[in-house]
C-alpha cells in the first residue's frame, strides 16, 4: 500500500512554479530572520532569482502536455498562460519593492510575503478543485492584508490594511457559500470532474433542476470575486487601500491580484456555469457597463496619483470583465479567443500600471507630495521618466502603438464578432472618458514649473530596469502585437 | 393514559430537572441561607477575595495587548491540530508519501515558530 | 451511510447555515466595533462551513471532500482573524479607537 510512485511521476513539472517559488520563499524567510543588518540587502536578489527561475521554468513548459497532478492542479492553456503573466508581474513588483526599501523603511518581511501571495495566486490559476482554488485565494489574500497593512506607524496603510481585510472576508465568505452550494448541486468539489458530467446531458440536467441555487451560487461567486476585482458595487475599499499601502503593494493588488482573481474567474465560469447557467451571463455584462462607467467617471475628479490609478484600475477591471459576458454561447474556437484577449490585455495592463505606480512613487519621493500637481515640470528635470510615465498613461488610455490600443481593440473585435456590440461601443465611449483624466496629468508633465525649482527626481537601479522593462513591454507589445499572440495561437 | 405517559416521559424529566436546577439554587441561595446564616458585615469581610493578597485597582482592568500576541500564535499554531487529527487516525492507508507531507507540513510551521522567537515575540519585555 | 445518524432533514440545516449567514452579512455592515464585525465575518464563514457539511451528508455516493473542505476553511478563517486582530491592535495603538466610525484619515 505506501507507495512512493507519485514522487517519481513526470507530471511532477506541473507543478515547477509553485514548487520554486514555494522554496524561495521559505529560503528568504529562513535568510531574513537568520541574517542581520546588511544582509538583508540581498533579500530581494534571492527572491528575484527565485521568480525568474520559477519564469524560466514556465516558459519552458509552456507547451507541455496538460496534466494535472492529483486531480488537483492542471497545466492547461489557461494556467500556463495566467502562470507566465503573473511570473512577469511578481518579477517587477519585486523589483519595485527593492527600490523602494531604499527610499522608504519598510519591514523586510514583505518581500516573502509577497513570494507567498504569488503561490497563493499560482494555486488559483492552476487548480481544478474548488478545495485547492479557495486556498490558493485566502493564501494570496491573507498575504496581501498583512502587506496593506505593514507599515503598522502609518495610520492610512494599517487603515486600507483593515478595510481590505474586511472587504476580503466578507468576498472569501460570499464566494465559500457560493462554492457550497455547487458542491451541493454537483457532488464534487473537482471542477475538472464537474466538467467532464456536465458535457452530458444528465450532469447539466441537476443544474437545470435547480435554477433559483444555480443563480444563487452564481451571484455569491460573482460577488465575492467581485470584491477581489474591485468591479464596481464593490469597489469601495480600493482607493483607501491602494493609497494607504506601500507603493509596490498597491502595484500588486491592481496587477498580480486582480489577474489571479480573474484566472479563478475564468475557471469557475468556464467550467461551471458556460454549460448550466447561460442564462445568468447578463450579470457578467451588467456589471461590466456599469464598472466602466462609474469607475472612469469617478476618476475624473481625483488629484491624488494613486487614487486616481485605482479608480483607473477599476475602470480597466471593467474593459477585462467584457470578454467574460461572451463565454457561454460561444464555440471553442471563440472561447479560445477570449482567453486571447483577457490574457492580452492582463499583461499589457500589468506592465502599465506597474510603470505607473512606480513612477508615481519616485516623484512622490522627491517632491514630497503625489497629488497631480506634482508632476508639473517633470518632463525638463528628467525627460527619460517623463516620457517613460507618458507611454504608461497613453497605454492606459488605449492610444495606438501602445499594448493597451491592441488590448482594446481585441475585447472590441470580440464584442462585434460576439453579437455584444453596445459593450464594444460602451468600451469605446468610456475610454474616450478617460482620455481626459490620463491626459491631464499628460499636460502637467510637460508644463514648465512655474516658481520653485523643485528637488531633483533620482530613480535607483532597481527603478530604472524596472521602468525600462515596463516601457519595453507596453511597446513591444503595441507595435508587434504578434510577438505575444504566436505564443497564444500555439497554446489555443 | 399510560402510553401517553410513555411518550412524554423523557420530556417530562426534563422540565423536573429545570424545575428543581432553577428551584435548588435560588432557594439555598436567596431563601434558606439568608434565614441560617448570621449577618455581621465588617469591612474585611466586604472586600473582593483575590487569594489572600490586597486587592487594588478595579475589577475593570485593561489586559495588556501582549496577551493578545500570544492569543494570536496559539490560535496559528492550535488549527494545525485539525490536519494532525485525520492523517494520524487514517495514518496506515494513507502510507509514506502522506507522512513525508505531515513532515514537511510541520517543518513549515516550525519555520513559523523559529520566526516568532527570533522576532523576541515569545519575550515579555516592555 | 448517507442518511445514517440524525434524521434532520437538509432543509433544515440548509436554512440553518441562510439564517447564520444573513447574521454575518447584516452584523459586517452594521457593527459599529470591528472586533464585532470580525465576528460577524467568522459567523458568514460557518455558516458556509455547516452548508458543506450538510451536503457531504447527502450526496448519493459518501462522499467526504465537504467535510475536508470545512476542515481546511476553519483553518483559513483562523489565519484570517488572526492577521485581522493584529492590523487591530497596530490600529488600536495609533488612535486610542476600536470603532469603524474612526477609519476615517482617506478623505476624497
Amino acid at each position: 500500500m505506501p507507495n512512493l510512485d507519485v514522487l517519481h511521476q513526470p507530471y511532477w513539472s506541473t507543478m515547477g512554479p509553485i514548487l520554486i517559488l514555494s522554496v524561495t520563499a521559505f529560503v528568504v524567510m529562513v535568510l531574513e530572520f537568520s541574517v542581520s543588518g546588511r544582509g538583508k540587502r540581498w533579500l530581494h536578489g534571492v527572491a528575484l532569482f527565485g521568480t525568474a527561475a520559477a519564469l524560466a521554468d514556465a516558459i519552458l513548459h509552456l507547451y507541455a502536455k496538460p496534466q494535472a497532478v492529483l486531480a488537483t492542479l492542471q497545466n492547461d492553456i489557461l494556467a500556463n498562460l495566467f502562470t507566465v503573466i503573473l511570473l512577469c508581474t511578481t518579477f517587477l513588483v519585486l523589483l519595485f519593492a527593492w527600490d523602494y526599501t531604499q527610499r522608504v523603511p519598510l519591514a523586510p518581511e514583505h518581500t516573502y510575503l509577497i513570494l507567498f501571495a504569488v503561490v497563493g495566486a499560482l494555486t488559483m490559476v492552476s487548480a481544478v478543485d474548488m478545495v485547492a482554488l479557495y486556498v490558493g485565494l485566502e493564501v494570496l489574500s491573507v498575504s496581501s492584508y498583512v502587506l496593506a497593512g505593514l507599515r503598522t506607524r502609518k495610520l492610512s496603510s494599517v487603515e486600507g490594511g483593515i478595510k481590505y481585510l474586511v472587504m476580503g472576508g466578507v468576498s472569501s465568505a460570499l464566494l465559500l457559500y457560493g462554492l457550497s452550494f455547487v458542491y451541493g448541486l454537483s457532488g464534487t468539489t473537482n471542477l475538472g470532474e464537474l466538467f467532464a458530467n456536465q458535457t452530458f446531458t444528465a450532469g447539466a440536467a441537476i443544474f437545470q433542476q435547480y435554477p433559483a441555487i444555480t443563480a444563487l451560487a452564481f451571484v455569491l461567486i460573482l460577488a465575492g470575486l467581485g470584491i477581489k476585482l474591485s468591479l464596481v458595487p464593490f469597489h469601495m475599499w480600493t482607493p483607501d487601500t491602494y493609497a494607504g499601502a506601500p507603493s509596490p503593494v498597491s502595484a500588486m493588488l491592481s496587477t498580480l491580484a486582480k489577474t489571479a482573481a480573474f484566472g479563478m474567474l475564468l475557471r469557475i465560469v468556464l467550467y461551471v456555469f458556460a454549460v448550466s447557467g447561460d442564462n445568468l451571463f447578463y450579470l457578467i455584462s451588467l456589471l461590466a457597463a456599469v464598472t466602466m462607467v462609474v469607475g472612469n467617471l469617478i476618476a475624473l475628479p481625483q488629484q491624488d496619483m494613486k487614487r486616481l490609478l485605482a479608480y483607473s484600475s477599476v475602470a480597466q477591471a471593467g474593459y477585462v470583465l467584457v470578454p467574460f459576458t461572451m463565454l457561454t454561447n460561444a464555440t471553442v474556437v471563440d472561447w479560445g479567443s477570449l482567453v486571447d484577449s483577457i490574457g492580452f490585455y492582463l499583461l499589457a495592463y500589468t506592465f502599465m500600471t506597474v510603470g505607473a505606480f512606480a513612477i508615481v512613487h519616485v516623484v512622490q519621493d522627491a517632491r514630497g507630495s503625489r497629488t497631480a500637481d506634482a508632476l508639473t515640470g517633470l518632463y525638463q528635470q528628467s525627460p527619460w521618466l517623463a516620457g517613460s510615465l507618458t507611454v504608461f498613461l497613453l497605454g492606459l488610455a488605449g492610444m495606438p502603438l501602445t499594448a493597451g490600443f491592441i488590448g482594446k481593440f481585441y475585447i472590441f473585435a470580440d464584442t462585434l464578432h460576439l453579437h455584444h456590440a453596445w459593450l464594444g461601443v460602451l468600451l469605446f465611449l468610456t475610454s474616450v472618458v478617460s482620455f481626459y483624466y490620463y491626459f491631464g496629468l499628460i499636460r502637467k508633465l510637460y508644463q514648465p514649473s512655474i516658481s520653485v525649482q523643485p528637488a531633483r527626481v533620482q530613480p535607483t537601479a532597481a527603478m530604472s530596469a524596472l521602468v525600462g522593462l515596463c516601457v519595453l513591454g507596453t511597446i513591444v507589445l503595441g507595435i508587434v502585437p504578434a510577438s505575444w499572440l504566436h505564443v497564444l495561437a500555439a497554446l489555443t | 393514559m399510560a402510553h401517553l405517559f410513555q411518550a412524554w416521559n423523557n420530556e417530562l424529566f426534563l422540565v423536573i430537572f429545570l424545575i428543581l436546577g432553577i428551584l435548588l439554587p435560588v432557594g439555598a441561595l436567596w431563601v434558606l441561607g439568608p434565614m441560617l446564616r448570621p449577618a455581621r458585615p465588617n469591612d474585611a469581610k466586604r472586600t473582593t477575595y483575590e487569594s489572600g493578597v490586597q486587592p487594588f485597582g478595579d475589577a475593570h482592568v485593561r489586559y495588556h495587548a501582549r496577551y493578545y500576541l500570544f492569543a494570536l500564535l496559539f490560535v496559528v499554531f492550535d488549527v494545525e491540530t485539525l490536519f494532525l487529527y485525520p492523517w494520524a487516525a487514517s495514518f496506515h492507508q494513507l502510507g509514506r508519501f502522506a507522512f513525508v507531507e505531515m513532515i514537511i507540513f510541520l517543518f513549515l510551521l516550525v519555520i513559523g515558530l523559529v520566526y516568532a522567537w527570533r522576532k523576541k515575540v515569545l519575550e515579555w519585555n516592555e | 451511510m448517507a442518511n445514517s445518524g440524525f434524521p434532520i432533514p437538509i432543509g433544515s440545516v440548509l436554512a440553518l447555515a441562510a439564517i447564520l449567514f444573513c447574521i454575518g452579512l447584516f452584523g459586517v455592515l452594521t457593527k459599529r466595533n470591528l472586533i464585532m464585525v470580525l465576528v460577524s465575518m467568522e459567523l458568514m464563514l460557518n455558516a458556509a462551513n455547516i452548508n458543506l457539511v450538510a451536503f457531504s451528508r447527502i450526496q448519493s455516493k459518501p462522499n467526504l471532500s465537504g467535510q475536508v473542505f470545512s476542515l481546511f476553511t476553519i483553518t483559513i478563517a483562523a489565519a484570517e482573524i488572526a492577521v485581522g486582530l493584529a492590523l487591530l491592535l497596530a490600529f488600536f495603538r495609533l488612535r486610542q479607537s476600536s470603532e469603524v466610525k474612526d477609519l476615517d484619515s482617506h478623505r476624497w
